[in-house]
């Protein structure tokens, strides 16, 4: 056993004796710690945007409705611990989002942190039988980089999560409403992408990936899971925001909104075009999603073709291999990280861009899974 | 003292409410210690233990393995606690962490168990699955809802993290 296994022992076993253990007398006295704020009456309605080809897809919703009470611009009740309840903030052009606590002013823009779903009622495996989560965690409002190519054009944002070195966030700007995807690379902002706008933006080093809506995603949507074409759920993940951030996927994919008891309330077909991977080829495609993912500037076509032939061969869910084939390039590639930028890659960087390549662009390549 | 698995198997006897009862009075202080660990609260565990109580009570005559079934909702509305607000499980922690430099900082963890609690959170179960609950890798991946190769990654993963952040 190694050392930190040793140290994990013991820490754990320090912590544990530390425990207090409370026996009740009455086991149906109320439980109220494990269940979350949620006194939020979704509100919204919806509207989504999905991201397709090259690093993230993002399914966005949210709409305005008359029937339904929409307390935008009533101060949330607290609750016991100090914690707000979600509350809606119109985003522009009727665009409402969920947010939680009070938004703070970075770089001269507006950012509140978004509010999660509903919390589940039922196991997420009983709903996607095996399927693995993508790590989206929360990023404190304070937290996001909001790059200087924004300043002047954004007023506000809403952050989603972050995806190991990638920030995420719904935007919304005064000028045109564009309600956008933004993903920064939290270490470097001038490592910035936008997708998946409403409306044309004006700003960005580029639009990443095609939008794709989903417009009628109901906004009781507590879970959503991506179904590939045979009907096997593959992935699920929580929504932040009204929103959710799936990698590209297979043509075929359906995601499949789930209320908070496990029920379906809506399904719809995902298609990722193809034919945008083509046109822009498959070594570009796959380096885009490196560079992105890692920081690490190699875009070398030549070399990507190389990896693809190697890449392409690898089950998704064959990590080990992944892993080694990671530690492998971002080794390789070290030597071409931003001139000035303080990111640090690792091999977990590595490690998920390239499971973006095996499932985003290794899908369309002759002979690829 | 670790919680046993063993331990976790429950004798049936004619009466449910003594069943019940035994398997609470057996299985409450693990299943509290269990969730600390995930959680980071002992507020949060103490609830979410008797919690688990109450839906094992609710589908007690269908249950094969009442402790094992305990032990899964545990972790389960362990990590819902940690998902359902980022904001208030920063805040737990950070008050847990402040709990935990007193409480154990005369043994030196605290630091450990500030990086540990900062994990993602099927990281964090798996490292509390292996190095305190003892339990091998077939276990592990159904107490967390992962195949048996995602134990061996996400265990290497927070590991790596945690040496870094060490170091």
């Amino acid at each position: 056993m190694s050392d930190l296994g040793e140290q994990l022992r013991e820490a754990f076993a320090s912590r544990a004796d530390t425990t207090a253990v409370e026996y009740r007398t009455n086991l149906s006295s109320p439980v109220t710690v494990a269940a979350p704020p949620k006194s939020w009456k979704p509100i919204i309605a919806v509207a989504a945007v999905t991201v397709a080809i090259m690093v993230a897809g993002l399914a966005l919703l949210s709409r305005s409705t008359a029937d339904e009470q929409v307390p935008a611009t009533v101060p949330p009740p607290s609750t016991s611990d100090g914690i707000s309840d979600p509350e809606m903030i119109n985003v522009g052009a009727g665009w409402e989002v969920p947010v939680v606590g009070e938004p703070v002013t970075v770089n001269g823009v507006t950012v509140y942190q978004g509010a999660p779903a509903p919390e589940l009622e039922v196991d997420p495996e009983t709903v996607v039988g095996d399927a693995a989560d993508l790590a989206l965690e929360p990023i404190e409002p304070g937290d996001f980089p909001v790059p200087d190519e924004l300043v002047g054009d954004v007023d506000v944002l809403v952050t989603v999560g972050r995806i190991g070195s990638v920030a995420m966030a719904v935007h919304a700007s005064d000028s045109s409403g564009a309600v956008c995807v933004l993903r920064v690379l939290i270490d470097d902002p001038a490592g910035l992408w936008v997708s998946g706008c409403s409306s044309s933006s004006t700003y960005g080093s580029g639009v990443a990936g095609t939008a794709l809506s989903w417009p009628t995603l109901p906004s009781e949507t507590a879970l959503v899971v991506e179904e590939d074409a045979d009907g096997t759920p593959q992935r699920y993940q929580l929504p932040i925001a009204n929103a959710v951030v799936f990698t590209p996927a297979d043509e075929g994919t359906v995601l499949v909104a789930y209320d908070a008891a496990g029920g379906v309330l809506d399904r719809t077909v995902r298609p990722v075009d193809s034919s945008d991977l083509a046109a822009g080829g498959l070594a570009e495609s796959a380096a885009l999603n490196w560079v992105n993912m890692t920081g690490l500037n190699q875009n070398d076509a030549e070399v990507w073709a190389d990896r693809l032939d190697d890449i392409c061969t690898i089950p998704v869910n064959d990590t080990e291999r992944i892993r080694e084939l990671a530690d492998e390039y971002v080794s390789a590639d070290l030597t071409l990280i931003r001139a000035g930028s303080t990111f640090e890659p690792s091999a977990d960087d590595g490690v998920r861009a390239l499971e973006l390549i095996i499932q985003s662009v290794c899908s369309s390549k002759p002979g690829g899974r | 003292v670790s919680y046993s698995y063993e331990s976790s198997k429950v004798e049936r006897g004619t009466s449910v409410n003594d069943d019940f009862e035994r398997l609470y009075r057996n299985e409450l202080a693990g299943l509290v210690r269990l969730a600390h660990l995930l959680t980071g609260s002992n507020v949060a565990a103490d609830d979410i233990a008797h919690e688990a109580f109450l839906k094992v009570r609710d589908r007690w005559s269908s249950l094969e393995n009442p402790g094992g079934y305990l032990r899964v909702v545990t972790v389960n509305l362990s990590q819902n606690w940690s998902r359902s607000d980022g904001r208030r499980t920063a805040r737990e922690r950070r008050f847990a962490a402040r709990n935990v430099t007193s409480a154990d900082g005369v043994d030196g963890h605290d630091e450990l168990l500030a990086l540990v609690d900062h994990l993602p959170f099927r990281q964090r179960a798996v490292l509390v699955a292996r190095y305190w609950l003892d339990l091998p890798e077939s276990e592990i991946s159904e107490l967390v809802g992962c195949r048996p190769g995602t134990v061996k990654s996400l265990a290497s993963r927070a590991l790596s993290t945690l040496r870094k952040e060490l170091s």
